[in-house]
């Protein structure tokens, strides 16, 4: 079990994450939703180990991983929103500062995370030359090199065409089904199909949210 | 290590490309300097005023006052005397070649000698009435009062020897007297020294032109080069930083790559080394007795400039928060530093205080490094406050990086 509990921060006078705990199995996908600017980017940045927080705990199998900053860079992989990659390298390149050695890049292009993602087709391409999709693809795949425990995703989707979003969940639903955690943001009502609990942030509070299907109550409730 | 090796290898990846905006950049600025200086010489060419000659003036003692006119340092850059027959001046100031002519009357100088001035007379066009027809007028009443008074003195004086009776060896006085004139003021360049302006009281001014040269193109490559390493994403960044690859390690990788960057194209230049040791070091005074291995010397001993410059320039881009404004910062920051530390004009033109602060400025301390070099003397102050300087600038880009990669 994946526990949050207390996690807040503020910028300045605005309090971004107020106080805000919740669970995950491990094993499934978690979406977190949310209005532009709610503070769904600083949540994972801040359990991504990119941000600071103000408190928190941020618990994989009772230890804290906050504190625990080794076990932090093993457990965890984080795709942001921007593009973590070196512009005026190649996909290969990119994949060699994350991977061990060239032979487990070629092991996962034939047969592993990098095949599902289909990176072999853009291998040699310089980033500055890549798509929105293959940048993202990249970075996921960049993001699991060290086949981590549990995968935040700050919308993984977006902007990206119904081939490169079904690429995507494809390798997402893998994951899970292989005891992987996921913990997205989204504005996809696409995404929300593969997420098996949903919350919502508002106010800097995270309200569990369930789908039905009625997209209207959905922006309702944001 | 596999962070430092990836930005090694964008950096070859980018080097063509950036040695080539280099070449063009410094081939602009070249060019616009050249064109700059081609523009005024040739403005100065046309303000000077051109006036002719006409009449008697085969006289020695006019010649003479026309050679001064044309040697004095208040008139010649002013102004210039062509003898002419009054058909040809006509002709010339209805071309507007000349802004006009002085009829010099016949036995002007008999006249002046008797006492009898008879007047010379100044040549313009209506349609010349400008500022500088009143400046050849000027100089047409100075004309007469040079050759009048002058000469009017000195015979005034032959005439109130003649009349106190001191006429032995008059003739040889009066000689005298125009001889000694003559030669305090024609040939001046044995009046004064000639200063060298530059910043050391002996380094050529080629050898400090080297210098410049060789420092501005290095600055040159932080505008060209400055993209690798300005980072208006950091996404990666933070990402590196949460696995345990921290500000510091970055900035050391960010750091060695830029002075590699640099390496690279000092390498180039290095390369070019022959052709100018055969083509322009020999009128470089501290090279012309350069042998091969006085070159490599050099070679070595320019190497503390690489850490230096990559410093400065890879501080300027981590200022910077987007493309253009690194560009632009790295632009106003080369162009200002490089002038400060006598880049672009020899730096004893600029008041003491710039020239202290200067010594100071890591351009300025580079500029008095280069030139200690050239000249085989020992480094004292500048090589101190160099190393300041280059440890100065990447530790704080780390601090710029730390609190950036905290936000």
């Amino acid at each position: 079990m994946i526990e949050i509990q207390s996690l807040s921060k503020h910028f300045g006078r605005k309090q971004i994450l107020d106080d805000i705990s919740f669970q995950v199995r491990e094993g499934t996908c978690t979406g977190i939703l949310g209005e532009n600017g709610c503070g769904k980017s600083t949540l994972l940045s801040i359990l991504a180990g990119t941000l600071s927080r103000d408190r928190g705990t941020f618990s994989c199998q009772g230890v804290d991983l906050f504190t625990d900053r080794r076990r932090h860079a093993s457990c965890v992989g984080y795709v942001p929103q921007g593009t973590p990659l070196i512009e005026e390298l190649s996909a290969l390149d990119n994949l060699r500062l994350w991977y061990p050695g060239r032979r487990e890049i070629e092991q996962e292009l034939e047969n592993g995370i990098l095949a599902i993602l289909g990176i072999s087709d853009f291998l040699k391409v310089p980033v500055s030359h890549m798509s929105g999709g293959m940048k993202k693809r990249l970075s996921i795949g960049c993001a699991v090199a060290h086949h981590p425990r549990i995968l935040l995703l700050d919308e993984p989707s977006a902007a990206l065409d119904f081939i490169c979003k079904e690429r995507i969940a494809n390798y997402l639903r893998q994951f899970t089904a292989q005891g992987g955690t996921v913990l997205l943001t989204t504005h996809d009502i696409q995404e929300l199909s593969l997420c098996g609990s949903l919350f919502i942030l508002k106010q800097g509070r995270l309200i569990p949210y369930e789908y039905d299907g009625n997209y209207h109550r959905l922006v309702g409730q944001l | 290590m596999k962070y430092f090796s990836l930005q090694l290898k964008r950096v070859c990846r980018a080097f063509p490309a950036i040695l080539l905006t280099t070449l063009v950049l410094a081939g602009a600025l070249a060019l616009l300097a050249y064109l700059q200086a081609l523009s005024s010489s040739h403005s100065e060419e046309r303000q000077k005023i051109t006036l002719a000659l006409v009449g008697d003036a085969e006289d020695s003692y006019l010649g003479l006052g026309v050679a001064l006119i044309q040697e004095m340092d208040s008139s010649r850059f002013t102004c210039t005397l062509t003898e002419m027959t009054e058909d040809e001046a006509r002709r010339a100031l209805e071309k507007q070649q000349i802004n006009g002519y002085l009829v010099i009357p016949e036995n002007f100088i008999r006249s002046v000698m008797t006492g009898k001035n008879s007047k010379v007379t100044f040549v313009t066009g209506t349609s010349q009435y400008t500022v500088g027809t009143l400046l050849a007028r000027e100089l047409a009443d100075a004309v007469s009062t040079l050759l009048t008074e002058t000469q009017s003195g000195i015979y005034a004086f032959q005439r109130f020897s003649i009349q106190q009776g001191a006429v032995d060896d008059l003739d040889s006085d009066i000689y005298d007297i125009n001889l000694r004139y003559f030669q305090f003021v024609l040939p001046r360049t044995e009046l004064y020294d000639i200063d060298t302006p530059d910043s050391s009281p002996v380094i050529s001014m080629q050898g400090y032109y080297v210098c410049s040269a060789m420092l501005l193109f290095f600055l040159f490559l932080g505008i060209s080069g400055c993209h690798l390493f300005i980072r208006s994403d950091l996404s990666l960044n933070r990402i590196l930083e949460a696995r345990g690859f921290g500000a510091f390690r970055q900035t050391i990788a960010e750091y060695a790559s830029c002075c590699f960057l640099l390496l690279l194209n000092y390498l180039v230049l290095s390369a070019l080394l022959p052709l100018f040791a055969s083509k322009a070091a020999p009128a470089i005074p501290e090279l012309s007795a350069f042998a091969a291995a006085d070159y490599i010397g050099l070679f070595f001993s320019f190497f503390p400039v690489i850490p230096a410059v990559g410093g400065l320039l890879y501080f300027l881009s981590q200022c910077a928060r987007s493309l253009i404004s690194g560009i632009l910062l790295t632009f106003l920051c080369v162009l200002g530093l490089g002038y400060i530390s006598g880049c672009f004009y020899p730096l004893s033109f600029f008041p003491p205080e710039v020239q202290k602060l200067s010594a100071l400025l890591p351009t300025g301390a580079l500029m008095e490094y280069m030139q200690n070099v050239l000249l085989g003397e020992q480094n004292g102050p500048a090589i101190l406050i160099l190393a300041g300087w280059t440890a100065g600038f990447p530790a704080l880009a780390f601090l710029i990086r730390r609190r950036r990669l905290s936000r």
